[in-house]
């Protein structure tokens, strides 16, 4: 119990401190933004078949969540406060604050982005309760890899281009079935049609914060 | 059919482009690793 | 000794010269496909010892974390940078055939997808080694990153096929587990497989002479 007392106390530091500056903030907020406006205008009032319009939201909300969620180990390094954090507390406690940090970050993206989306390509969804769910399994796991690469290049130089780089083949089976499933969550396909997705989305995202928890020790400690 | 010929000559380029550069490779490592030993021998009796 | 210490390289030498002039001129054309299948005593050997490469990297890695010593990451290195090598050529030899077969070079075909895949991990995999500065953080946090990639690959073998339709043929195991070869076709293939075997283990002990070399000779600079 001491592991999530500890976990919800680092999450909160990194609340404040976020809520001070705003920088992660901002940047994944304005990205998706930027984005989602330069596809509004450049496809204009054409009507996008599912086929499309699904690997789009997933190239917005992959892209927004590498302009973003590094930043929560970078600044650690940045600032020099590392240290004292290994000092202070465990490794697991730290990822798990951290990794609940992203993932509220990236679930209040969505809940601004979304509906943005929804309206500005006017988009018809089939099954809005699957599609909620496939977008909320999906971003589960992908907070939680971003969460693991921001700790891993948050050590390495040249750290924004490395963190797209790097997180991008692992997350791989994240956007493929996140794809997919969208895909058929618009054309308005059932839960039964899209659970192997959700099942992948799922036991996927189990197994990279299971290995998170095995492997942070590795990289936090120097 | 004597298009066969043609890639046949090729592959064997290659093989022996790999082949003989490979062993260019092993001689080079193996002259730098004895110059080392030498080196290392006379840092030592130099001290 | 009475040998030369090298007598074997010279073996190999001799022994693939014979196994392209047998490609060529011994084995039979394959049912169905036509001579452009003899492509495959060079591809799929190729293919499966580009695994073989990065199966000897992970492990490696693996145990590396367990006991960080030099040697492993070494090894970890050199069998991922050969292995990619080996992938690069399975990838280009494929190509070239699917142009001949399928009338493309590229269609993301299943096999397709995940070789590209695996090249693009252990490109990020190097582009992570390239940004850290300190030897042994490096060793550290690419041993991490291999074994991240290395569960997602099961993964995308079960997602992959699920998304994308396969055209390639499986010449050698087919799904009733019998050989399709025939039987000079068989040798052939057998004979390369033991060739591009000991070229790979060629390799891969020069590499690892190699980069042992600059470690004294970076030793001795200090």
């Amino acid at each position: 119990m001491l592991l999530v007392r500890n976990a919800y106390i680092i999450f909160l530091k990194d609340f404040h401190l976020e809520f001070r500056s705003r920088y992660a903030l901002n940047a994944i907020f304005l990205f998706a933004i930027t984005t989602l406006t330069a596809i509004s205008f450049s496809i204009g009032p054409l009507r996008l078949k599912s086929e499309i319009l699904s690997p789009l939201l997933w190239i917005i909300l992959f892209f927004s969540a590498m302009s973003g969620l590094s930043h929560i180990f970078v600044r650690e390094e940045e600032q020099q406060t590392a240290d004292t954090l290994r000092l202070v507390t465990s490794a697991n406690a730290v990822f798990l604050g951290k990794w609940i940090f992203n993932m509220v970050l990236l679930f209040s993206l969505e809940l601004f982005i979304l509906p943005i989306y929804l309206a500005m390509l006017g988009v018809s969804v089939g099954n809005f309760r699957v599609f909620l769910f496939i977008i909320l399994l999906g971003s589960f796991g992908l907070a939680s890899v971003a969460t693991l690469i921001a700790a891993i290049i948050s050590q390495a130089s040249a750290k924004g281009a490395l963190f797209a780089v790097l997180s991008f083949p692992i997350s791989l089976p994240l956007l493929i079935s996140g794809i997919h499933g969208t895909r058929l969550a618009l054309d308005g396909g059932t839960l039964a049609e899209c659970l192997p997705d959700l099942q992948i989305l799922f036991s996927f995202s189990i197994v990279i914060i299971t290995l998170s928890l095995l492997l942070f020790e590795f990289i936090w400690r120097k | 059919m004597s298009d066969i010929y043609v890639v046949l000559a090729v592959c064997l380029l290659i093989w022996g482009g790999i082949f003989f550069y490979l062993m260019h490779l092993d001689k080079v490592l193996k002259k730098i690793k004895q110059k080392l030993e030498f080196k290392e021998d006379f840092s030592k009796s130099g001290r | 000794m009475g040998l030369n210490r090298n007598w074997w390289k010279y073996f190999l030498g001799l022994w693939m010269l014979l196994i392209i002039l047998g490609a060529f001129l011994y084995a039979p054309p394959a049912k169905g496909l036509g001579e452009t299948a003899r492509i495959l005593f060079f591809h799929v050997p190729v293919a499966w010892l580009a695994t073989l490469a990065f199966l000897i990297s992970a492990l490696a890695s693996m145990q590396y974390l367990r006991r960080p010593e030099k040697k492993y990451d070494i090894w970890a290195s050199s069998s991922a940078q050969i292995g990619l090598i080996f992938a690069l050529l399975a990838t280009v030899t494929g190509s070239i055939w699917a142009k001949k077969i399928w009338q493309s070079y590229w269609n993301w075909d299943p096999r397709e997808t995940s070789i590209f895949i695996l090249l693009l991990i252990y490109a990020a995999y190097f582009a992570l080694r390239s940004a850290v500065d300190i030897d042994e953080q490096k060793a550290k946090l690419a041993a991490v990153y291999s074994i991240i990639a290395f569960i997602t690959v099961p993964f995308l073998v079960i997602i992959i096929p699920r998304v994308y339709e396969s055209l390639h043929p499986d010449p050698l195991i087919n799904p009733e587990g019998k050989i399709k070869m025939d039987g000079r076709m068989l040798q052939i293939f057998l004979g390369s497989l033991f060739g591009f075997t000991l070229l790979f283990y060629w390799m891969l002990r020069l590499k690892i002479d190699t980069a042992r070399t600059k470690l004294v000779v970076d030793n001795l600079d200090k």
